[in-house]
């Protein structure tokens, strides 16, 4: 659960800068929600009130959630939001806890993370050289955009990881002196 | 035991050790996936295993990705997220607190039966276990302390009726289990209603019925107003617009006129309006909404993302077979094997939360419920009639053991919020007629299938 203290974390110049940007990229990012709002009620007006239905509208909706969900997760790493099952972490020594953090990096997160980010490289090829558009033929076309999107966001969630591994890396060491 | 299934059961023990690590479960998920896949290529290729597992097949990880982005029952999501987001931040809960506290002031247990409304009326909001528990604390316990209540009384109400919110629609636990067993979102908000009016209605029963019997833990305020016209007025002008924005949202589902997904986005709007009526709407309000919202939609989906990598290298380990095989060679019965499914549920949760929960073990644990062939009424109109029920026992087993100490979410939620003076013991003394309850409720559920079933087949006649 996110109850976890958050543990101050030392200043490390290429760990503030990943995450200002990652912040930064966010704060842009999270409109996607009340856009999607207007865009809904959008196709709720047209739909009911003038009996009208848009693939076009009702595609841009699976993707801005889409953008959303996925620009999401580095943003969860960086405010380190996601959950945890702390039942016994919360008795370990601070120092205990950053080596399991290091060790959940590089072990679990950034091979996952760098088997999703391969493959969907092709993946994203594969719609790009098709010139992979909606299957109706009203819809919208670039399908390999929204694709991409998936690559773009777990390279960002990889620098938020590294960005945590640093920062632990550094305590620990600063903590050993 | 063949090699696979040693895998099978190294996967789920390995994940179940490195989730205590602290470290975050999507991660472990995910990471224990892409572990075994290479396990499984090594067991191939040395120990003439056919779990067909190497690199490439990992790759089906990004297909089961875009599939999740491209999905129109989960674009609800994060509109209830923000919905329920905008809901607490636009005061609503402070003023049904406020006039109802005046409306129950004369009646003996009135205070705790206006929490329990609350969080019946709030279980739109978020539905994360621990956001309504800590809303419920923060805005009662105080109150209830002041006044007298037993403290284990208060405690109980609070978690008892903060876990409410995963099972009373429109709750996002139900939108998730609708698209992981492909089931329609409407069958299963209003299959939904009566087992959580039941279970609400239990609360309301035992708080009166425990007050009456021992009026020293529930006290009546002192210096409190006589009914007047006055503050029914305001009590129904406080209760009206959330009542009403939900039963917009519910209703239009029910009714047909909206998809699901449609409902959400116009109760997002609506809980803006309520904000902007309230005078509680500004920018910096719209930004901390979208902010959490952005925040929450993500670590969710996280889970979503880990647990397809896992569910699909256990799938090819031959996980889905051994669990169904397993439990359906267990010598019970169907209803003794749908006792021990719930179990299962019920001791997961108290290590996870309903998310993982859902989205590991319900796909996996469905199709065997659906070959028990339990007789459930669907009247025809309902497909899955029997999936249906079970999901409401699933969501119901949830609840109590987020509630069942020593280790229910709830119970800590609320410890990380309690006025000086309530100990943790009194939140364990406070949830066990709780949890009473809710076996209760289970019981008239499991019992009466109908309960479930014949309300959205009435809908959508």
């Amino acid at each position: 659960m996110e109850t976890l203290a958050k543990r101050s974390q030392p200043r490390v110049p290429l760990c503030d800068a990943i995450d200002s940007l990652i912040l930064r990229i966010g704060q842009v990012v999270m409109w996607v929600n009340l856009l999607l709002v207007a865009i809904i009620i959008l196709q709720v007006t047209l739909r009911y009130g003038f009996g009208s239905g848009h693939p076009m509208i009702e595609e841009l909706q699976w993707h801005l959630y889409a953008v959303g969900v996925m620009f999401g997760l580095s943003y969860a790493q960086t405010t380190d939001s996601h959950v945890r099952v702390d039942v016994l972490a919360m008795r370990l020594s601070e120092n205990a806890v950053r080596r399991w953090e290091i060790f959940g990096i590089l072990v679990f997160l950034l091979p996952f993370l760098w088997v999703v980010f391969y493959h969907s490289l092709d993946f994203v090829a594969d719609s790009w050289r098709t010139n992979e558009r909606s299957d109706a033929p009203l819809g919208l076309p670039w399908r390999w955009a929204i694709k991409a999107v998936i690559p773009v966001s777990f390279a960002l969630l990889a620098a938020a990881a590294v960005s945590r591994l640093i920062r632990d890396v550094v305590a620990l060491s600063r903590g050993a002196r | 035991m063949e090699l696979n299934e040693i895998l099978v059961i190294a996967m789920f023990v390995t994940f179940a050790v490195f989730l205590f690590t602290g470290f975050p479960v999507a991660w472990v998920l995910g990471g224990v996936g892409v572990l075994f896949a290479g396990i499984g290529y090594f067991t191939d290729m040395y120990f003439d295993t056919f779990t067909g597992l190497d690199f490439l097949t990992l790759g089906l990880v990004v297909n089961r990705i875009y599939k999740i982005m491209d999905n129109w029952v989960l674009v609800a999501l994060p509109m209830f997220i923000f919905m329920g987001l905008m809901l607490d931040r636009a005061g609503i809960a402070e003023r049904l607190m406020h006039s109802m506290q005046e409306l129950f002031g004369a009646v003996r247990g009135g205070l705790a039966v206006t929490v329990t409304l609350i969080g019946i009326i709030l279980a739109a909001s978020t539905g994360i276990i621990g956001a309504s528990v800590v809303l419920l604390g923060v805005l009662s316990l105080p109150a209830m302390v002041k006044q007298g209540y037993s403290k284990s009384l208060a405690c109980g109400t609070v978690c008892g009726a903060g876990c409410l919110g995963i099972l009373i629609p429109p709750s996002i636990m139900l939108v998730i289990m609708a698209d992981q067993l492909a089931l329609s979102v409407g069958d299963l908000f209003m299959g939904a209603v009566f087992p959580g009016m039941i279970l609400g209605g239990l609360y309301v029963a035992y708080i009166l019925g425990f007050a009456y019997f021992s009026p020293g833990s529930a006290p009546l305020a002192e210096g409190r107003r006589p009914i007047s016209s006055k503050v029914i007025i305001e009590v129904l002008k406080s209760i009206l617009p959330p009542a009403s924005l939900i039963l917009v949202v519910l209703g239009s589902i029910f009714a047909g006129i909206t998809t699901p997904t449609e409902a959400s986005g116009v109760g997002a709007l609506g809980a803006t309006l309520l904000a902007a009526l309230n005078g509680k709407l500004n920018l910096t309000v719209i930004k901390e909404v979208l902010k959490g919202t952005y925040n929450t939609t993500a670590y969710i989906f996280a889970i979503f993302l880990g647990a397809t990598c896992f569910a699909l290298v256990l799938r090819e380990l031959g996980g889905d077979e051994l669990i169904e095989s397993a439990l359906t060679s267990l010598p019970f019965g169907q209803y003794g094997i749908l006792f021990v499914i719930l179990a299962v549920v019920f001791l997961l949760g108290f290590l996870l939360d309903w998310i993982e929960i859902t989205l590991i073990m319900l796909p996996l644990l469905a199709p065997v419920v659906a070959a028990l062939g339990f007789d459930v009424e669907g009247y025809g109109v309902i497909d899955e009639p029997a999936l249906i029920w079970f999901v409401m026992l699933v969501a119901v087993a949830l609840q109590t053991s987020f509630l069942t100490p020593p280790v229910g979410f709830a119970l800590f939620y609320l410890k990380g919020v309690v006025p000086a003076g309530v100990s943790l013991m009194d939140i364990y003394k406070g949830v066990i007629p709780f949890i009473i309850l809710q076996l209760i409720g289970l019981g008239i559920v499991i019992a009466n299938p109908e309960l479930v079933t014949w309300l959205p087949s009435v809908a959508y006649k």
